[in-house]
Order: C-alpha cells, then structure tokens, then sequence
C-alpha cells in the first residue's frame, strides 16, 4: 500500500513552516504591531504555502507518472526492435539483423585485415515436405533445422532464416577450410534428424550448403553471390553436400 | 449546461463531459502537439460545472497513455474535483489501470494516497 509522500524536507515549506510559526509566536506574545494586518497577512501567507505545496505534490506526480510511461515506450521500443529482428517461426535471426551482422563483420575484416566466412543452405526438396506432409508438418522441419543448425555452431557464430527455407551462417575469425567442416558438420547433423510424420513414417531431409570467404575489397553483394554460386554448385552436383567456391 | 464531446484522435483523448448524469469520461491516448489547446475546453467546462450544478460527480479514467503536459492537466482536473468534494460536492474517482501492469498500479495508488475523496482504482479489460 503506498503511503502519502512526505514533504518535509522541502526548503521552501521548512522557511514557510518558520515563518508561520514566528507569526503565531508574535501573536500569542502580543507583540504584533497591527493585529488585522498581520493576521490577514498570516492568512494569504497560509494559502500560498498551501498551494505550493499542492504544487509540488502535483509535479511530483506528474514527474512519476510520465516516467513510467517513458519507461513502458521505452520496453515496447526493445521488443519491437527484437520483433523486427527475429523470426518468429524459429527464433533465428532474420533476414534483416543478419545483413547487419554481415556489414559489421564486413567493416571490421577490412579494417583490421581479418577473415570471416558464410555458409548458405538450404534445405533439398522442401517443397516435397509440405506437399507430402502438409504446410504444418513443413514448419516444423524448418523449426528442427533451425535448432540443428544453432547447437551446431559456436556462440560466436550466428544462424539466421535467409529466406522461405534457406538460412545462413556467418562465421567470424573463421578461413573457408575451417568453414566447410563446420557447413560439413551440419550438413551431417541435418541429415541423420528426423521428425514423425504423424502417419508412421519418419520424415528425413538434407541441405545444400554453399560457401563464401570474405576477400579484401568485397562489398556485401559480392559475399552473398559468391555463397549463392558455391549453393548453386552444390545443388547442381546432386544436393546434401556442401560446395565453395575460391574467390582468391 | 450543454454536454462537451470530443472524439478520440490519434493523439488526443475522447472526452464525455455529461451535466445531467455528472459522468465525466476520459479514456484512450494522450499526446496532443497542443496539450493547452486541447484541456483548456475541458478545464473551462469542468470549473463551470462545479460552480454551476450540484450533481454527484463521477470522473472516470480510462486512459492508456499520457504525455508529460495531458499527465498535468489530469492531475489538474482531479485537483479541482478534490476541492469541490471538501466543499461538499459528491465526487468519486474510478482510474482504471492495465492489469498486467504492476508499475502503473503502483503509480495510480501512489496518486490515490494524495487525495482523500473516493478514488477507485480498477483494472482495465484489455
């Protein structure tokens, strides 16, 4: 239960509280000059004071008040922010905070003449899923990709939902070798998952991976292309493999 | 004395000012550019009231967000109402709050501490 707020240390009321009091002592010792004037004048003096404090009493609501209210925009601001930056159908990162990452990943190896990598996938057939298996049974494979994917790469790394069922992950400190036994890890890992199709079988998928090394002067189209060749050719050479292509 | 209507805008709050049955309402968001031009009407009508009838006053809340400036006019407003009630006037207050909200909760008890006229606080159906 919230108390009233005590206003007792205000400066303002402490000197009123004085000079109030010092009125009433001059009255009580007789000592006024012109009584009327001096108890009419101990009156308004009363009613201001009064009206300050309701004043401050009022500010002081209107401070708290407008405060939690910045405090609600300001929460709504954060999850709106995270809402804009997440899918929500498997929690990765979408589209958008990942093409963030990359320009930061980007700046950051050519400035400090660094390496980083990508790896593009996507998952083979996956229109077979939802056709055989129907559109619920289809998000539910992305759902378990999309978990695949992330127990698969560091804390470091970061997996987000390119596209309808393509995802990518972006690698930092990380040269194409070592990239392609991580994509090759989790090439594995998606393949040997499987999920119930609800009508006694199981149901199996597998992901093409392309990869793409950053190389000095690359911008962040020249990235993606070269990640989206490498999936090409994986694509092309039969799926569920992994394909890069040196850019250097 | 004539009811005061305002629809409710995007910034700025609907307001029901009723003489006859002394329900005044105030609800939806507030953040008008002109806080002064939009509460002085209302603060004109509210003081008019006071003085001029005697009908038990009810003001109800039901605003889910306020500005600084619109915050100060609502606290204004109650002032007044507290002052008529300590002249004798009937008035109660009913705030109502989002129930999923403990810090506005918190904040409208707090409000309510300060004012010894009847001040409901209630939750909100979302």
């Amino acid at each position: 239960m919230a108390t009233k707020k005590d206003f007792s240390d205000d400066p303002v009321l402490k000197w009123a509280g004085e000079v109030l009091a010092e009125f009433q002592e001059q009255e009580s010792r007789g000592e006024q000059e012109s009584p009327d004037k001096e108890n009419r004048l101990s009156e308004h003096f009363l009613r201001l004071t009064k009206e300050y404090e309701r004043l401050l009493r009022s500010f002081d609501h209107v401070t708290r008040i407008s405060d939690r209210y910045q405090k609600s925009l300001m929460e709504t601001n954060e999850s709106l922010d995270e809402a804009a930056r997440r899918d929500p159908m498997t929690g990765l990162s979408n589209r958008r905070d990942m093409m963030e990452r990359l320009s930061f990943e980007l700046k950051r190896a050519s400035r400090y003449d660094e390496l980083f990598s990508v790896i593009l996938m996507d998952i083979d057939h996956f229109k077979n899923v939802n056709d055989n298996h129907g559109h619920g049974k289809g998000d539910e494979v992305l759902v378990m990709t999309a978990k695949t994917l992330v127990d698969g790469i560091r804390s470091e790394d970061m997996c987000a939902r390119w596209g309808g069922e393509e995802f990518l992950v972006c690698l930092p400190h990380t040269a194409l070798d070592d990239a392609e036994k991580v994509a090759e890890k989790l090439r594995l890992s998606v393949a040997s998952n499987s999920l119930p199709s609800g009508k006694g079988d199981s149901i199996h998928i597998t992901i093409s991976a392309g990869l793409a090394e950053y190389v000095k002067g690359f911008l962040l189209d020249d990235l993606i292309r070269t990640a989206d060749d490498s999936l090409y050719e994986a694509k092309r050479l039969g799926r569920n493999r992994v394909c890069k292509a040196y850019t250097h | 004395m004539q009811k005061l209507e305002i629809d409710q805008t995007k910034s700025t709050p609907f307001v029901n000012l009723n003489p006859d049955t002394g329900l005044l309402e105030i609800g939806g968001e507030s953040y008008p550019e002109n806080s002064k031009e939009f509460f002085d009407p209302v603060l004109e009508w509210i003081e008019q009231f006071l003085s001029s009838e005697d009908t038990e006053v009810t003001l109800r809340v039901t605003l889910s967000y306020m500005n600084t400036s619109s915050t100060k006019y609502i606290i204004e407003i109650l002032d007044r109402l507290e002052q008529a009630n300590e002249k004798g006037r009937p008035v109660t207050i009913e705030w109502y709050c989002d129930g999923d909200n403990d810090r506005e909760l918190d904040t409208v008890e707090e409000l309510k501490e300060d004012f010894s006229m009847p001040f409901e606080v209630k939750i909100r159906e979302a």
